[in-house]
């Protein structure tokens, strides 16, 4: 496996949400791993305390040009030579579930 | 009912002057600025005039909560016949403008007729006043708006650059400098009426009916605003932010169109344009805690001295990707000569695009391209273009009539890469890969815009977004903007809201955006501030009411379901970026006719049945298209 394949390239766009957040990072990978063990392993790396929760609250997670919510969650599976985003979002509510209620008819 | 709801209307040819009032049913029939400038419009205007006529009335409308203290409640609709479509137009602008007219003491303002000679009108409360405006005409938007507001205080402008004198059909009416009610050519309309500015300036007070329910709710959406994670990204990049994320999720439209990624995004975001310096100062629009507007300027290289408001996400995806251009200071260059000559920066880069791209398959000759060199990338024709345009100088002449015109023109199959349906440039959205976006642009009265109808919850971003998709269709798995399905009922909720919204003045971001402001929030507003009681369900009607009178403008100038399409390319061929990305004709019939049917529109001719309208009170409406004959 060649060194480029070998890595996985985490991008982290928009923030002041998450003081300590890198622009960029390259992470070797052996194997492949999900969203959710990725974010875990990334909070000891960058020493951010509750980064997943974090993450959560404020981002949305983009693998290879498409959103976590459209593969398979915080279960979608990152091969060695992923390509991740980790967006703000500019619409579409607050970080928070339910703290207002919708009207839809 | 408390509410004052003033019309204030000037007739340039004859230089009459006249006041009247909305009456209470109107005012909670159409809640106000949007809904009350199509109300206007379908009485003050007729089927088939000509857009840059003097029969054709320029209408200002003001939000009910403009001029308050609620957040993010500082938009005014303007509303005429498009010159770039021939259909009905509203277009939207933020700043203060609309504010001051309200503290003018005026909801509405309709300009009739056309001057001789260039005029400005001058409004300081009662004081209306034609003033003639020979000096000015010629001169850009900074350097009208300097003019016009030295000595003046508390006064905003709203004026035209040379671009609307020279009637392109692209051209912008810009408030507070850099502000711009952009789309379908409302510059030319009123360059067309010899009208160079409007001043507005009053101290009269905005009266709200229940002030302490009033207040309280405005703690609410400040609660709201303060936390939501979209409301501070655009505090802290703008919409410019949205380049690099767009361009992730590979939906940058990228060289007019012809891919979705553009590998050089990094250096054309609103990210970049921090880092690098280039943002001096984040602005808000009157009574907006949001602050997403900004002041960026650039120190070095060719176009040192270059200071404007913006760029917004669409400036940077018309005038940088959809170029092949990340030449961030050319750029910021040629979002400053957009607002300077006032033009609307989508439209402006998309006609660029096309023209390059049909230099790019060599059906130009060398005297149509005015010995440009149009290679994608090259950031000086795209600067050279913007010029030639705003004075219709060598091929700015063609380019001047919009992508649909200029296509016609040169023919040779550049209608395929014309991206434009209705005769308006689509703004920078990959509807490929967002398919109720694709409905909501194929519908949309004035073509194919972001600015109707947001329906950014069907990309399931955030919580909020996925519970409001559950309700309006039965399971969260509809937010998917890769399906076809259900796309109807998300598009009619928020073309309701939206509609809603915009009479009152507020602003999409905290409507159909974030929902930092909920139906809810929005009926209690309005309820607190005319004081009449109108729930949620009755706002969204009222803006189902808005939606289905400005279908119904359109029909009255001739539409037919034909109309409601989108550009070729996006129906025709995928985008190479994303696999199966296509908004192909079956699967845009499949949604119209969800759609009609959920409206209660005829699905043969798009037309609203005479059931539908009277259902929505709109009965004269109805009498005046059956003797159209354009009512089933």
């Amino acid at each position: 496996m060649s060194g480029m394949e070998s890595t996985i390239t985490i991008q982290f766009m928009g923030g002041g949400f998450v003081p300590g957040l890198p622009r960029k990072l390259m992470l070797d990978l052996t194997e492949p791993i999900t969203i959710d063990a990725l974010a875990i392993r990334l909070e000891g790396i960058l020493g951010i305390v509750d980064l997943r929760a974090k993450l959560a609250q404020h981002f949305i997670i983009v693998v290879n040009g498409t959103t976590i919510q459209h593969l398979q969650g915080w279960q979608t599976i990152v091969a060695p030579g992923a390509r991740v985003a980790v967006l703000a979002p500019m619409g579409g509510g607050s970080g928070t579930k339910g703290n207002m209620s919708m009207q839809a008819k | 009912m408390q509410l004052m709801n003033r019309i204030l209307y000037i007739n340039l040819s004859t230089g009459k002057i006249w006041r009247d009032e909305v009456s209470a049913a109107d005012t909670l029939r159409y809640l106000g600025a949007r809904g009350g400038n199509a109300r206007l419009f379908w009485q003050e205007a007729r089927g088939g005039i000509d857009p840059l006529g003097p029969d054709n009335p320029l209408i200002f409308g003001v939000g009910t909560c403009t001029g308050t203290h609620a957040p993010l409640s500082g938009r005014t609709t303007v509303t005429t016949k498009s010159p770039a479509t021939n259909f009905y137009l509203k277009s939207n602008i933020g700043g203060g403008w609309g504010a001051a007219l309200r503290f003018a003491g005026y909801n509405h303002l309709v300009v009739h007729g056309a001057s001789a000679k260039p005029v400005y009108l001058h409004i300081a409360g009662d004081s209306v006043e034609i003033r003639p405006a020979d000096s000015l005409w010629g001169q850009d938007v900074r350097e009208t708006t300097r003019r016009l507001t030295l000595g003046e205080e508390h006064t905003e402008i709203a004026c035209i650059g040379p671009a609307g004198e020279n009637l392109v059909k692209m051209a912008a009416i810009m408030g507070s400098v850099y502000n711009a009610a952009g789309r379908g050519g409302a510059g030319a309309v009123m360059g067309s009426k010899k009208l160079k500015a409007i001043v507005a300036s009053g101290d009269q007070p905005v009266r709200v009916a229940e002030p302490v329910r009033f207040q309280e709710l405005v703690g609410q959406v400040r609660r709201n605003v303060a936390a939501a994670t979209p409301s501070q990204q655009k505090y802290l990049y703008g919409t410019s932010a949205s380049v690099a994320a767009i361009n992730e999720l590979r939906a940058l439209p990228t060289k007019n169109f012809q891919r979705g990624y553009f590998p050089e995004a990094a250096r054309i975001t609103g990210q970049y344009l921090v880092e690098q310096g280039y943002l001096q100062r984040r602005v808000a629009c009157f009574s907006c805690p949001t602050a997403c507007h900004r002041y960026t300027q650039v120190d070095t290289g060719p176009h040192a001295g270059s200071y404007s408001g913006g760029p917004e996400y669409e400036t940077l995806a018309a005038l940088g990707a959809g170029t092949g251009s990340s030449d961030i200071q050319a750029i910021l260059k040629g979002n400053e000569l957009c607002n300077l000559y006032g033009l609307d920066t989508i439209s402006t880069g998309s006609v660029i695009q096309f023209f390059m791209e049909c230099q790019q398959r060599g059906v130009l000759s060398p005297e149509q391209t005015g010995g440009l060199n149009l290679d994608w990338g090259n950031a000086e024709a795209m600067l050279a273009l913007i010029r030639m345009i705003a004075y219709r100088q060598g091929p700015g002449a063609l380019l001047a009539e919009g992508v649909r015109h200029a296509a016609r023109v040169i023919g040779r199959g550049s209608e395929q890469w014309a991206i434009e349906s209705k005769g308006l440039e689509q703004s920078r959205v990959e509807t490929r890969s967002a398919k109720a976006y694709a409905l909501a642009f194929a519908v949309n009265p004035r073509g194919p815009d972001h600015l109707h109808c947001q329906p950014i919850a069907e990309f399931g971003f955030r919580p909020a977004g996925v519970d409001l998709i559950a309700r309006l269709t039965g399971d969260a798995k509809y937010a998917n903007p890769y399906t076809i399905d259900k796309r109807a009922d998300i598009v009619l909720w928020h073309e309701d809201f939206y509609a809603a919204g915009d009479s009152l003045g507020l602003c999409s971001f905290a409507t159909t955006a974030d929902f930092t402001i909920t139906p809810e929030l929005a009926a209690g507003l309005f309820s607190a501030m005319v004081g009449a009681e109108v729930d949620a369900d009755e706002l969204l009607r009222a803006g189902r009411r808005i939606v289905t009178l400005e279908k119904c403008l359109n029909i009255r100038e001739g539409a037919t379901r034909a109309d409601d399409r989108l550009p070729w390319r996006l129906m025709h061929e995928e985008s190479p970026d994303r696999q199966g990305a296509i908004n192909s004709p079956e699967e845009v019939d499949h949604m119209l006719d969800e759609y009609y049917a959920l409206h209660g529109w005829d699905p043969r001719t798009s037309w609203p049945t005479d059931a539908t309208l009277r259902d929505l009170v709109l009965d004269d409406v109805a009498v005046e298209l059956k003797r159209l004959g354009r009512l089933l």
